[in-house]
């Protein structure tokens, strides 16, 4: 029984390390979107609804959900090309609520507030591995290539991106796009593992412990997503005697490493090998 | 003509930057833009890398409109710029900026590689290997010139290149630009430092106040009464200190 509990905790660990990689790879590139609760919600409503009605099967639904997660995130990043900052993270958050209040209002479709229910459970460890493995293999991929630098210049200063050649919106299309491909595929995955969906869960919540993941783990390099999420994952199990006071826990872990790991865990330790590495090649 | 610019006008929120520049760069030729604090210069470059827009005017580069072609665009067509302050990426290593910057070269080919900015900058080699954030400023400006080398340009834009720099250090800067000019690049050198700037050009623009009210051979400039009061002159040491700290 213990290892099945365990096997759970991992099942939404690999589901949560998607979601984070959704957020990741836009903030890589330099573009504060937090709209990839929205793509999550998205992919799972249309997967859940293409399977318990229309009887599709789960690899088609999830096929379907991640395009329209790839659709949504490039229309989508039309009209944000001009907004930078702040001003896109507050643009994407009210892509987030329309999202959301859409699930509540749209009833015929998505079930209003009570949500889809009694989706089958088509999806367990081994799905979920390779789809995070096949985002690991993309992630990894655009790291070692011209993307990836390019991701890097236009996040630091847009004058020098242009000046090397690279199309700043260009880039910043390209990662909204894998971020909502991302989105929509892993939502998509999480309807058919979870059994129901409601409104509520693609909310604002989600889109909190998607940053935290990021700004706990670190954005420059591809593990730190995935050590954000493991901690976040594992920390409401460890502090469960805690309660009622798990917030707190988590609050408390969030500005102790903001304050001393300011890059993330992964970020912070990687950049003290490469200084120390540098120091030695003097 | 390498570069012509005419009757150039740059506005920001209805207030004029730039008024009837007109301007020409030959192919190979060394050319600098001087003027004081405010005058403009900046703006001009960034018209030039399609950053800001122009108002009316026209700009071509070898023989092509650049007036609504985006920044990036502009750089693949080898007209290179190397911004103020000089922007290198401080968490990669020297040898990783160097070799973004060939992301500039879209189809065109490659004519210098890292041993060749090695060459021309012997200190880029030493520290090939360490971190872009921990050189020294003119280390830095070095480094962003090499970059910008490794996108192929027909013509460099640099921006207040000795911008922060010791004396002995803008002298290599300076002398490094002079010998790839001999090599044949052409270069628009946008300085404060007026003095320096006209003794390592041929040819100059004065520009005060968004119009460009002088223009001729460096040396003449440099010899002028009128430009020495106005931008060689008026400075005090202190003021020149304080520069170079800055």
């Amino acid at each position: 029984m213990g290892l099945g509990v365990y096997q759970s905790l991992f099942d939404v660990f690999l589901l949560n390390c998607g979601f984070a990689f959704s957020q990741f790879i836009v903030l890589r590139a330099g573009v504060f979107s937090i709209a990839s609760a929205a793509y999550a919600g998205i992919g799972g409503y249309a997967t859940a609804i293409l399977v318990t009605r229309y009887g599709v099967s789960a690899p088609v639904a999830v096929a379907a959900a991640t395009a329209l997660g790839l659709i949504v995130a490039g229309v989508l990043s039309i009209p944000l090309a001009r907004l930078r900052g702040v001003y896109q993270a507050i643009a994407t958050l009210a892509f987030v609520e329309i999202v959301v209040s859409l699930g509540f209002y749209a009833e015929d479709l998505t079930g209003g507030a009570m949500g889809i229910n009694g989706i089958p459970k088509l999806v367990g460890t081994g799905t979920l591995c390779v789809a995070l493995g096949a985002v690991l293999y993309l992630m990894v991929a655009i790291d070692r290539s011209g993307l990836g630098r390019a991701f890097d210049t236009v996040r630091q200063d847009e004058t020098v991106a242009g000046s090397l050649g690279i199309s700043v919106q260009r880039s910043h299309a390209i990662a909204f796009i894998i971020s909502g491909g991302i989105g929509g595929l892993f939502g998509g995955l999480q309807s058919l593992y979870v059994y129901s969906i409601e409104p509520q869960q693609f909310g604002f919540a989600l889109l909190v412990s998607m940053l935290a993941s990021i700004v706990l783990g670190g954005r420059g390099t591809v593990i730190g997503p995935i050590i954000g999420t493991a901690i976040l994952t594992a920390l409401p199990e460890l502090a469960r005697p805690l309660a009622e006071n798990r917030p707190l826990i988590h609050g408390l872990l969030l500005i102790v490493i903001i304050n001393y790991l300011p890059h993330g865990v992964a970020d912070s330790l990687a950049l003290l090998r490469r200084r120390r590495r540098a120091a030695n090649a003097v | 003509m390498m570069l012509t610019v005419k009757n150039l006008a740059v506005a920001y929120d209805g207030i004029d930057a730039l008024r009837g520049i007109d301007l020409t760069v030959a192919a190979g030729e060394l050319v600098a833009l001087i003027g004081p604090n405010g005058a403009g210069k900046s703006t001009l470059l960034n018209a030039l890398s399609g950053v800001v827009r122009p108002r009316s005017g026209s700009i071509s580069f070898a023989g092509r409109s650049l007036s609504r072609t985006a920044p990036h665009r502009i750089s693949r067509l080898g007209l290179l710029q190397v911004p103020e302050g000089r922007q290198i990426l401080a968490d990669l290593t020297v040898d990783e900026n160097l070799l973004l910057g060939q992301l500039a070269l879209g189809a065109r080919k490659q004519r210098h590689d890292l041993a060749s900015v090695r060459a021309l900058f012997p200190i880029l080699a030493e520290r090939r290997r360490q971190l872009a954030g921990s050189l020294s400023g003119g280390q830095q400006q070095m480094l962003a010139i090499g970059r910008a080398l490794m996108g192929a340009p027909d013509m460099l834009l640099l921006d207040e290149p000795s911008l922060g720099l010791a004396p002995m250090i803008c002298t290599q800067v300076f002398d490094a630009l002079r010998r790839l000019n001999a090599d044949g690049l052409t270069i628009l050198l946008v300085e404060q430092n007026a003095t320096r700037a006209l003794a390592s050009t041929t040819r100059a623009y004065v520009l005060e106040q968004g119009r460009i009210v002088h223009t001729g051979a460096s040396a003449d400039l440099a010899a002028d009464g009128r430009i020495i009061a106005h931008y060689l002159g008026t400075e005090t040491p202190d003021l020149q200190k304080e520069r170079d700290l800055t």
